[in-house]
């Protein structure tokens, strides 16, 4: 059975080098493995526990989780904003990891990579997100994809120039679909009577 | 003159800006090394026999990087201050000439209003005389500085280890000089 996994973009920009660098990701990825980008972190509103109500939810918010929970697992592409993750994206997955209890990230197969114009390649972002969801209760590959000075790493097509990079790019997301096939089949939910 | 005549370097000489470079590398996320160079450079070279004195200034503010925020944390407090230090100088205290083309430098570097002593090594060419029968000299320097000496101290721990920056600063000059016009 194909896998799937959901690709989050931290970056809302039309031009945004983090979701180039996720339909790049789509490219190397086995052929039994689907990546879907989700395109609707712009539209979750800030998180407010008063707006947190299982009995009223928010579409927005449920559309989230609900991408997350049918995904095998996450590729999360983040931008760095002050050596860390933008608010937009830690606001998503604040929603996401309530309840506590329940929360559809626990136990999802997760990686990380970034692209920044400096030097750094988000490398501080990326090491936020991953205590973020590892906060949460995802399983996090313990590893970094530092895409420094982004502006210059793609071509007219939006494709990645360098073949190291996309070499790179191929051996973290090998490093995912691991973790992914590594966990035994989720077994049935269980509903509470 | 002809390029038959015994060429001296006698004189005063100044850099080409064409065809001069002050660029400088720096080791990041460990095993990266960044390069970039300044866009100006005024160089005067001053010979009289075995006394030769050599100066130099650089505008900070004409460093190489065009992305804004990476040019605005370069030229900020962090890095070169550029808005309270203006300019690199560099002036000669010893130039010695070796083996054929060799040349020992001694000399003060101030950056960000310090200044240290610094050594450098490299070559002088010529004067030669160029297909435009100009005559021209080559200077070429070499020297390693630790950027913490000069109050660039920023730095930032990587998540898996080691510096984001290294503190070791390879600079080089590469200058084309040409007789000073009176």
């Amino acid at each position: 059975m194909a896998l799937r996994i959901l690709g989050i973009s931290g970056s809302l920009r039309r031009d945004s080098h983090n979701s180039a660098l996720l339909r790049n990701a789509r490219e190397l990825l086995p052929p039994d493995v689907e990546l879907e980008i989700f395109d609707g972190l712009k539209a979750i509103p800030p998180y407010d526990a008063d707006d947190d109500d299982a009995e009223r939810p928010i579409a927005e918010v449920a559309a989230f989780k609900r991408a997350i929970d049918e995904a095998d697992g996450l590729l999360v592409a983040t931008p760095e904003y002050n050596h860390s993750i933008p608010g937009v994206l830690k606001n998503a997955i604040d929603w996401a990891s309530r309840p506590v209890a329940t929360t559809v990230l626990r136990g999802k197969p997760a990686a990380v990579i970034g692209a920044s114009t400096g030097l750094f390649g988000a490398v501080w972002s990326q090491a936020e997100m991953r205590k973020v969801l590892g906060a949460t209760g995802a399983e996090v590959v313990d590893r970094e994809l530092p895409v420094v000075q982004a502006h210059m790493q793609f071509d007219e097509y939006g494709n990645l120039a360098e073949d190291d990079l996309r070499d790179q790019l191929a051996e973290h997301l090998g490093a995912l679909v691991e973790a992914i096939r590594a966990k035994a089949p989720a077994p049935e939910k269980v509903t509470a009577a | 003159m002809s390029a038959t005549t015994p060429a001296t370097l006698d004189g005063t000489w100044v850099s080409d800006p064409i065809h001069s470079t002050a660029s400088f590398a720096i080791k990041h996320m460990v095993v990266s090394t960044f390069r970039t160079s300044f866009k100006q450079m005024d160089a005067t070279l001053e010979a009289n026999g075995d006394d030769i004195k050599l100066t130099g200034t650089v505008p900070v503010e004409s460093i190489d990087i065009e992305l804004p925020d990476f040019r605005g944390h370069v030229l900020s407090p962090d890095f070169f201050d550029a808005a309270n230090h203006a300019n690199i100088e560099f002036v000669s205290t010893a130039v010695r000439r070796g083996e054929g083309e060799s040349i020992d430098v001694d000399g003060e570097l101030t950056v960000k209003g310090v200044t240290k002593p610094v050594k450098a090594e490299g070559i002088l060419i010529g004067p030669a005389v160029n297909v435009a029968n100009v005559e021209v000299v080559g200077v070429e320097l070499e020297t390693k500085v630790d950027k913490n000496d000069f109050d660039l101290n920023w730095n930032a721990p990587l998540p898996k280890g080691g510096n984001a920056i290294g503190d070791e600063v390879t600079l080089t000059v590469h200058l084309e000089m040409r007789r000073k016009e009176e």
